[in-house]
């Protein structure tokens, strides 16, 4: 039952963490783009063919606050000059200056333009301080060759909004003045890209477009036909009639169905609910993630209680007091100390093997050099040793010169060659691994462990997973929370072999010894016999980290220079480090 | 292109694929050159008007030095980078186009210095060179270095840290000269990184306070001990000259513009602190690291009614989004390992991050422009595979759990 609830939770991380991840699409903050409030457009044709436009446009949202963007349309022949661009900025009107190479502003956000001509449009920016990210910027510009001139009439046909600009406008008022009067039944205007929207004559010489709003995907293409004689001095486009032309395209666009206009208008009351349903929805699940964070670093918190709970039976069969230290290795206790071996777990298991009377250690204590010589001794009977005090005997008999010494300090860094380095690193691992083995099988977690074990791996992961994804996806601050909970719960279940029963008695009893060995008054130390062996006790003192302690027992250490040989054994530990540091990272 | 091509192979000196590598980051290379010659067709800026303004600043400075006046008596605005394309204008003459190629240049090779803190990971060769190469040809990295911006140089010093921090600490044959010139070289290099954003100082130096103090606890090697001292005392100094000296110009900051510039440093700070009470900070974390959200990409005023970059932006932002779900597991197991240096670029892009959730203003794509910084590191992490291998050696009891 409990392995099924692992398997199903296993199963469930991968669907989970793409749920989440896909909820940082679903529920991202929704962001309304361009919107433009009011857009006044004057444009006045010139007897030329040339338009002079100005456009005011007032924006309700910018996107940022830093710079506003009018897209101009830029048909083939045209040729388009900004002629001045001004924003306002608390009432007043500022003229903008362009960046440009020799008219470079320091301070570009007090009212700068940049223009960048691309294929079929003029992208001008332009740049201010603008509040709330609304703005408006009046911008005047020239058109060259932009109204063409046939035989029988003229052809001015541009579009203000343009179809990929993808934001919202609203209040758009057209105004296109012709070069002079005219017969008002002459003047033909059209309208197209959006299905919505007024065209008037007005007096023979101004036509007027009246659009309430538009989405993106419309549109707005204004089209006007006039006697060409009032643009006389144009350049003839083409000397044929056009007339029936554009009367045959309009009729053409007028007969369509206009799909693409119903589509846009569909797919922006679709945007329009999607983001009212976007909006309730972050809310409603800002609250359901706040309480499931809440619940799930809950759960991760339970989880280690009840690993805790039973981690905690059968504690009093594991009863470990200081007088049953040596039944540990040195190298087991450093491991018990700080779950791991490294340079220290190998010297004080060195002197655990001293302690068996398998390698005998002479400490050199001159003035030029300290260093720490193991020998080995006439008695190689390995029998009563473990798989890890085999592999530093290997490893001590390898190191070892023709009289059977090896000199710990100089061996250590001496290490030159690939081959000896491979040989001391796989030493290293066996001796490592074997430390770690020898423990797990004296220290075996039962069937419920096990199971608490992995539930809080797997309960870590998908904590600290969603912690890292809902947090930033769903922006609640709560959900943060479940990262220190996965990562504790994660932690716990990862050292859960720390905290059993049996690592714990063990831990007590070498604090103890620890404690022990720090007390100033000698009177206060009494230690057990079996731990009056001073190979043994320099061995712990190395591996519970009190090596440098061992002035304070002079009464065991008589007659020797014990000064010397905590210096010493602190310089063989510093040499042992950088020995298998270097070695395991090559 | 040669130098490319000769600092490549000197760097990869005897791995298998740099010659695959090296072309790939040639073409990166190339791509970046056309892509300047595009956006200089227009006369004027594509991507906002930082590199144009750094130009029209670097064409003064070499007016300056051109009349005599020594470079650490130079008046520049802005930002240090800005000196730099000055020197270059004095010596080789006025060239945006070759300023922009400079750029490339240094993006190119942090694109090999990233692949070089992958090797001496040990990631295998050849997910280390595919980092380099997906990082090289990123498009919106392309678009922030190849124009006369500072951000060339930022994601090249920030990458050329961690591997000099990296190579000190990893790299035992290293003569202790060298370990010293590396780290000299490390705490002028944060000195440059926070005259270019104020706030480098503190992500970089505490970063690496993490790396180094974990690594010292790991290991108990002296070196580290000395190295943290080094750059703590480094950073202080940086800390009471150069920060304090630059807080008034940091421009990036979005406070109230419209004060005059007498306000005083007290002012300044109280601005920033004001800027960042006001925000929803869950909100500025995800926008920091997810924004330009997929239906914000066709405002960027940049490319507003641009289709295809439109489609490139989305797709871009899609693979970003991926990398960062896979870079969770990439994070649990360097926490697994308790490895000290990718635990201080992890301190790295959270800093950075939460520096920048909270201070930058909150548009999309200043984000996004920001956010490049730290996509180099992040790529150190994208990597599921390692974290549920242990994951599921743990369970099944193959490896032994602490």
């Amino acid at each position: 039952m409990k392995i099924k609830l692992i398997k199903i939770l296993s199963l469930m991380t991968v669907p989970v963490i793409i749920i989440f991840s896909l909820s940082v699409f679903c529920f991202a903050q929704p962001q309304y783009g361009y919107r433009i409030s009011d857009y006044e457009v004057v444009a006045k044709i010139a007897d030329n063919g040339d338009i002079n436009i100005t456009e005011k446009v007032k924006y309700s949202s910018l996107g940022n606050n830093n710079n506003a963007v009018i897209l101009i349309d830029k048909q083939e022949d045209e040729e388009i000059e900004i002629k001045k661009v001004k924003i306002l900025i608390r009432d007043e009107l500022i003229e903008c200056e362009q960046l440009a190479a020799g008219q470079w502003d320091a301070n570009v956000f007090n009212g700068t333009y940049s223009v960048s001509q691309e294929n079929n449009l003029v992208r001008l920016k332009v740049y201010g301080t603008f509040k709330k990210q609304q703005g408006t910027v009046i911008v005047n510009y020239n058109i060259k060759n932009s109204v063409k001139r046939y035989g029988d009439i003229a052809l001015f046909d541009r579009t203000f909004i343009l179809e990929d600009w993808n934001g919202y406008a609203s209040n758009i008022d057209i105004e296109i003045q012709l070069p002079k009067y005219t017969d008002a039944a002459r003047v033909k205007p059209f309208l197209h890209g959006v299905l919505v929207g007024q065209k008037r004559v007005l007096d023979g010489r101004k036509v007027k477009y009246n659009i309430p709003n538009t989405v993106p995907g419309e549109y707005v293409e204004a089209r006007i036909v006039f006697p060409e004689n009032l643009i006389k001095n144009a350049q003839i486009t083409d000397s044929d009639d056009y007339f029936e032309t554009v009367i045959q395209e309009e009729k053409e666009y007028s007969d369509s169905d206009k799909s693409n206009l119903l589509k846009a208008r569909e797919n922006a009351a679709k945007e329009a609910g999607k983001l009212a349903w976007k909006e309730k929805m972050k809310q409603r699940t800002k609250i359901l993630t706040t309480i499931i964070s809440l619940l799930a670093s809950l759960s991760g918190l339970l989880t280690i209680y009840r690993a805790q709970k039973e981690l905690r039976k059968n504690k009093e069969t594991a009863v470990f007091e200081l007088k049953d230290i040596p039944q540990i290795t040195p190298q087991e206790a450093y491991l018990l100390i700080s779950g791991k071996t490294g340079a220290r777990g190998v010297l004080a298991g060195l002197f655990g093997l001293a302690s068996k009377g398998i390698v005998e250690p002479e400490f050199i204590l001159e003035e030029n050099y300290r260093s720490i010589i193991f020998r080995l001794t006439d008695n190689q009977n390995t029998t009563g040793l473990d798989a890890s005090e085999k592999d530093l005997l290997r490893l001590v008999s390898e190191s070892s010169d023709e009289t059977g010494k090896a000199d710990i300090i100089k061996y250590a860094i001496k290490y030159t060659n690939a081959g000896e380095k491979a040989k001391i690193k796989e030493h290293y691992i066996n001796f490592d691994n074997n430390v770690k083995n020898n423990y797990a099988k004296k220290n075996r977690l039962t069937a419920s462990q096990i199971y608490y074990r992995n539930l809080g791996l797997i309960l870590g992961v998908i904590l600290f997973a969603a912690g890292c994804i809902v947090s930033v996806a769903f922006s609640v601050l709560s959900a943060y929370l479940m990262l220190p909970a996965g990562f504790l719960v994660f932690w716990y279940s990862y050292s859960i072999q720390r905290r059993t029963p049996y690592s714990i008695e063990r831990i007590k009893a070498l604090n103890e010894l620890r404690k022990l060995l720090n007390k100033s008054n000698k009177n206060e130390k009494v230690f057990p016999e079996c731990l009056t062996d001073i190979n043994r006790l320099i061995g712990l003192s190395i591996a519970i980290r009190a090596e440098n302690k061992l002035h304070l027992l002079e009464g065991v250490f008589k007659d020797k220079n014990i000064k010397s040989i905590e210096d010493t054994l602190e310089k063989a530990l510093i040499a042992l480090y950088n020995s298998i540091s270097a070695i395991l990272d090559s | 292109m040669a130098v490319t091509a000769i600092v490549g192979m000197l760097i990869f000196k005897g791995r298998p694929n740099r010659i695959r590598f090296i072309v790939l980051a040639e073409l990166a290379l190339v791509i970046r050159f056309i892509f300047t010659f595009v956006i200089y067709s227009n006369g004027t800026e594509y991507s906002g008007t930082d590199g144009l303004i750094y130009h029209q600043v670097a064409i003064d400075i070499a007016d300056q030095l051109r009349s005599g006046i020594p470079v650490w008596k130079l008046d520049y605005e802005y930002t240090w980078y800005t000196v730099l394309i000055g020197i270059q204008y004095a010596v080789f003459g006025v060239n945006r186009y070759a300023a922009s190629f400079v750029n490339s240049f240094v993006s190119i090779l942090t694109g090999f210095y990233i692949t070089a803190i992958a090797r001496e990971l040990k990631f295998k060769d050849r997910r280390s060179f595919l980092t380099g190469t997906i990082y090289m040809f990123i498009p919106s990295m392309i678009v922030w270095t190849a124009d006369t911006r500072k951000e060339s140089l930022i994601f090249f010093f920030i990458v050329v840290i961690w591997y000099m921090a990296l190579k000190v600490i990893m790299d035992r044959r290293l003569s202790a000269i060298k370990q010293g010139l590396f780290i000299i070289g490390i705490c002028i290099l944060i000195w440059l990184s926070t005259l270019l954003r104020i706030y480098m100082l503190y992500t970089l130096s505490g970063a690496l306070f993490i790396y180094l103090m974990l690594y010292y606890i790991k290991t108990e090697r002296k070196l580290a001990l000395i190295f943290c001292f080094i750059v703590l005392a480094c950073s202080l100094l940086i800390n009471f000259t150069t920060v304090r000296k630059n807080m008034r110009d940091y421009h990036a900051l979005s406070m109230d513009r419209s004060k005059s510039g007498d306000e005083d440093l007290d002012e300044e700070l109280s601005s920033i602190f004001n800027t960042i009470m006001e925000k929803d900070i869950a909100a500025s974390i995800n926008g920091f690291l997810t924004k330009p959200h997929l239906e914000d990409v066709p405002y960027i005023t940049d490319i507003a009614a641009n289709t295809m970059a439109i489609i490139i932006v989305k797709i871009e932002m899609l693979l970003w989004y991926l990398g960062l779900v896979i870079s969770v597991f990439g994070i649990m197991y360097a926490f697994i390992r308790w490895d000290p240096y990718l635990i201080g670029v992890l301190a790295f892009i959270v800093s950075y991050g939460l520096i920048n959730a909270l201070i930058c203003e909150d548009v999309p794509d200043t984000y996004y422009r920001y956010r490049a910084a730290i996509i180099a590191p992040t790529m150190l992490f994208v990597d599921y595979k390692l974290f549920f291998r242990e994951l599921k050696a743990l369970i099944a009891g193959n490896i032994h759990t602490r």
